[in-house]
């Protein structure tokens, strides 16, 4: 797949120039290694649209300045994007400061900002009453702005979806090569993309990336400026966003209105040497707050609600905005050094930047009839009329139940926010979308119930949105990234326990270079979860870990070779293309996918013999399970089916759970075996029964289940040589649970319908020494072929089965 | 096995050695699960070497009653000394 425009860069900068580029017959798409838009400088900085009298005449800034604030009303009013022009005024506390003033007149006057004036300090506590006594004058420019930049950012990202422009969070670029005329653009994570041109909008990364491709060396000191934020309150403490002179105390701070109705107080100007450090320090709070209080002596404390720091993207070489295809990078556009005024001249720079791309490309501008205008919104519940609001819920009434009082949002503009085209798909996402968690309690106690609709609606664990509040749960990051181009695959892996990740490692190893392994559990790691028993890996590492601790060694060796795990997909057909296998996927958020490969290896694994196989008589109550199932229930979620348990099979997973449930507190009255021996290994019959005086009672079986709601005991049999009950043998067992531990049965229905060979004895494919099935291209390798008694054989085979699959792809 | 701990039957030298620890001071690995803070979800444990086998209960009854806060990492000790055995109890799976 090529791109006409690869962005990276999802702040506003980097979604406004998508959105600009959607205007043309252009393939477009933005990289973004965070996991969301604005994620950057975007969502902390002073959300104001200055005048442009600040920026030195005849730079990029005092241009792109005042041409963005003109463009800024029009934009925000097309994308419904709150704005307001409140005016900014400038502070003058003494002689100097006066002075200065003239000389921010001039220059403003000189850069093209209509209307400037300077007010005596009369006319000043007229129009701002709360304002120091101590300011003498003070410079009036009423074409400054208020706004709100991360909504800003998203709707523009939105609409610049809705007209195609692809995104690709958790996709971090790393380096570029130049290809005939085209770039490859390649990831963190092991992706390449093609493209014949790149907009470089990677923030106070920006540097980093033209010195990639560049001789002009730029460097970037990010530049921290923390803030504090004041509650709403019924009296405007400002109407204008109120600045300081820049004087001897250093730039002054500004204190502000917000569109939402908080005031915003900061920021502090301070060089560091982390360009992601965006702690807030003492010593930065206290400055803001004794520089705010020249402007504002009665600078109320009480109401400060929350602290957060920026980082502005500093360029020290030029110290202007550098814009512009690079001289010696042909199709390279930087838009590096973007600090103040960026937001201000964000539509200004996409809109030049734009139309220097599409001169290059020779593109044409599509119809107006062709753009969409859609920008994904939603009612905005806390703004509508009483009427609309009472009409709202009785249509939807998911827009009645209000989850974050403090902003008064509702579940149905949560859920709208995460099923937008560019969705929430974290707590901070769904929190600049919505503004829930913003407010006075800051997400004291709307937190769950975010965390709850999130896991609804993305269909994941909700313990995975406590990991980050910024960075998408590892499952959406694997299968965002699992969905690069990339539909055509060298060996495509069914299922990702032990048998799946050792075959992806050996095929990567072999040279197969589009390893995939499709898994529909939430994880790796298949069957090795939930047994958290001991005694595995002996053979393969000479030392007795646990199930967790064996699939973490090869998910890790899986990790460092960048091979995509699609979590939650389910492999649903596998058929054949000429040569080419077709594997179609579904999942919950991409639907139905089909990816081509050269190669598969079937690594399904096994299923429990279900009590209906075994065919006992009996009542159908409440209380019967097989042993894995309890397995998964107790260990992994946490869950006691029973206290008094009688095991009937003793397979290896009936002989440990005995043990299990016995260390739960359970009581297990006997482990019932119709063979004369046990089928489990000799060391799990000592170690897990004999240790705890449970009764082994070999050549009997379970010849009668009662109860009619939950199991309330069993009935036992002693067996003759035909395994047929011999009547008077019965003994009674008052028990509350009855655990099947009874054979693995191979799971081939995938493997049948795809026309493999199914060996009848084994129930498993028929495979070659190199575990090749009778179709060419499709292996199999772990329980899906035999039932192995040790995961460290399954790892072995697997090995040969996913090198023998990459051979044949290569 | 006889008196003299001379033992039969053992098909590799770890059984020899099992074989007669099974007798002198018998002991297991044993491994459960503790709880996670604000989770249902427990986190499995096991201990770094085996405990004498008499103590079994003891240390299950402490890891049970042992309350862990995310973030965990395979290895990470979670119990350091359990039930006076000296040995310590660790995680053996990764919870972010």
């Amino acid at each position: 797949m090529q791109y006409d425009v690869i962005i990276i860069g999802a702040g506003v900068i980097g979604c406004a120039t998508a959105r600009e580029l959607a205007h043309y017959n252009l393939r477009v798409a933005v990289l973004e290694s965070g996991s969301d838009v604005a994620e950057g400088t975007s969502k902390a900085n002073s959300a104001i649209v200055h005048a442009g009298f600040d920026a030195k005449p005849n730079t990029n800034k005092a241009k792109f300045n005042v041409l963005g604030n003109k463009m800024f009303e029009p934009l925000c009013r097309e994308l419904g994007v709150p704005f307001r022009r409140n005016g900014s005024l400038v502070l003058a506390f003494n002689k100097a400061d006066v002075q200065e003033l003239e000389n921010l007149l001039e220059r403003g006057k000189t850069n093209g900002v209509p209307n400037l004036k300077i007010l005596d300090a009369e006319s000043l506590r007229a129009c701002e009453p709360n304002v120091t006594p101590e300011a003498i004058a003070a410079l009036w420019a009423p074409t400054g702005g208020i706004c709100c930049p991360y909504e800003l950012t998203f709707r523009l990202a939105e609409n610049a979806a809705a007209n195609g422009v692809e995104f690709k969070f958790d996709t971090c670029v790393v380096g570029f090569v130049r290809k005939d005329d085209a770039w490859q653009v390649q990831t963190a994570d092991g992706r390449k993309f093609t493209t014949r041109t790149i907009v470089n909008a990677a923030g106070v990364h920006a540097d980093e990336l033209n010195n990639l491709v560049s001789a002009t060396k730029y460097h970037i000191t990010p530049r921290r400026g923390e803030y504090l934020m004041l509650d709403k309150s019924e009296d405007t403490t400002f109407t204008a966003t109120i600045f300081q002179v820049p004087g001897p105390m250093g730039k002054g701070v500004l204190v502000s209105p917000t569109v939402d109705g908080t005031v915003i107080v900061g920021p502090t100007s301070e060089d560091i040497a982390e360009k992601e450090d965006k702690a807030t320090t003492h010593a930065g709070l206290e400055k803001v707050k004794s520089l705010a209080r020249r402007s504002y002596p009665a600078l109320p404390l009480a109401k400060v609600i929350t602290e957060f720091s920026g980082i502005r993207a500093h360029e020290t070489t030029v110290g202007d905005f550098i814009i512009g295809e690079a001289s010696d990078a042909s199709g390279f556009f930087n838009l590096v050094g973007i600090e103040s005024p960026g937001l201000t001249s964000a539509p200004a720079l996409a809109e030049w930047t734009a139309q220097r791309i599409a001169q290059k490309l020779h593109a044409f501008k599509k119809p107006a009839d062709a753009i969409s205008t859609d920008t994904s919104a939603w009612p905005k519940t806390r703004e509508l009329t009483p009427e609309a609001l009472a009409e709202l819920i009785t249509r939807d009434p998911s827009f009645g139940r209000v989850i974050c009082r403090c902003e008064e949002i509702t579940e149905g503009e949560i859920r709208a926010a995460i099923r937008a085209r560019i969705g929430a798909r974290t707590l901070d996402g769904i929190k600049r979308r919505t503004r829930s968690g913003m407010g006075r309690c800051q997400g004291g106690f709307c937190t769950p119930r975010l965390i709850e609709i999130l896991s609804q609606e993305l269909g994941l664990p909700a313990e995975s949105f406590l990991v980050s509040r910024k960075k998408a749960p590892r499952a959406l990051i694997e299968e965002a990234a699992a969905r690069d181009d990339q539909t055509e695959y060298d060996v495509v892996i069914v299922g990702a326990g032990p048998a799946g990740l050792a075959a992806a490692i050996a095929a990567h190893d072999e040279g197969a270079v589009h390893v995939i392994i499709i898994e529909r559990d939430d994880a790796p790691g298949g069957i090795l979860q939930q047994c958290i028993h001991n005694g595995f890996g002996l053979h393969r590492f000479k030392e007795e870990l646990t199930g967790p601790e064996y699939a973490a060694r090869f998910i890790a060796e899986v990790d460092k070779r960048n091979i995509p795990v699609r979590c939650g997909t389910m492999v649903r057909a596998l058929t054949r293309d000429g040569s080419h296998h077709i594997v179609t996927i579904t999942s919950p958020k991409y639907g139905l996918e089909k990816l081509h490969t050269k190669s598969v290896v079937l690594a399904m694994g096994c299923r429990e013999r279900p009590r209906g196989a075994l065919m006992t008589p009996g009542t159908r109550p409440a209380g019967v399970y097989t042993a894995g199932t309890v397995q998964r229930l107790v260990n992994m979620d946490g869950i006691m089916p029973g206290r008094r348990v009688v095991i009937l099979g003793s397979g290896d997973i009936g002989l440990i759970m005995a043990r299990r449930l016995i260390f739960q507190g359970a009581k297990v009255l006997a482990c019932i075996e119709i063979m004369p021996k046990s089928s489990g290994l000799m060391r799990n019959v000592v170690q897990c029964l004999n240790d705890f005086n449970i009764p082994l009672l070999l050549s009997h079986t379970v010849t009668d289940v009662e109860g009619t709601d939950h199991v309330t005991g069993v009935k036992v049999s002693q067996v003759d040589d035909k395994l047929q009950p011999i009547a008077g043998t019965e003994q009674h067992f008052d028990c509350d649970t009855l655990l099947l531990s009874c054979g693995l049965i191979p799971e081939n229905e995938l493997s049948r319908a795809a026309g493999v060979e199914i060996n009848p004895t084994t129930r498993g494919p028929v495979v070659t020494p190199e575990m090749a099935t009778s179709v060419p291209g499709i292996f199999a390798a772990g329980n899906v072929v035999r039932v192995y008694d040790l995961v460290d054989w399954v790892s072995r085979d697997a090995e040969i089965a996913g090198k023998a699959a990459a051979k044949y792809a290569l | 096995m006889d008196d003299q701990l001379n033992v039969s039957g053992a098909s590799c030298p770890r059984g020899v050695e099992y074989g007669k620890a099974e007798v002198t001071d018998p002991r297991r690995t044993v491994t459960a699960l503790a709880n996670m803070a604000g989770m249902r979800k427990p986190l499995c444990v096991k201990t770094a070497a085996p405990i004498p086998k008499n103590k079994i209960f003891d240390v299950i009854k402490e890891i049970n009653h042992t309350t862990v806060i995310a973030p965990v990492s395979i290895g990470d000790v979670i119990i350091e000394d359990v039930a006076g055995t000296g040995i310590a109890v660790v995680a053996t799976t990764n919870i972010k």
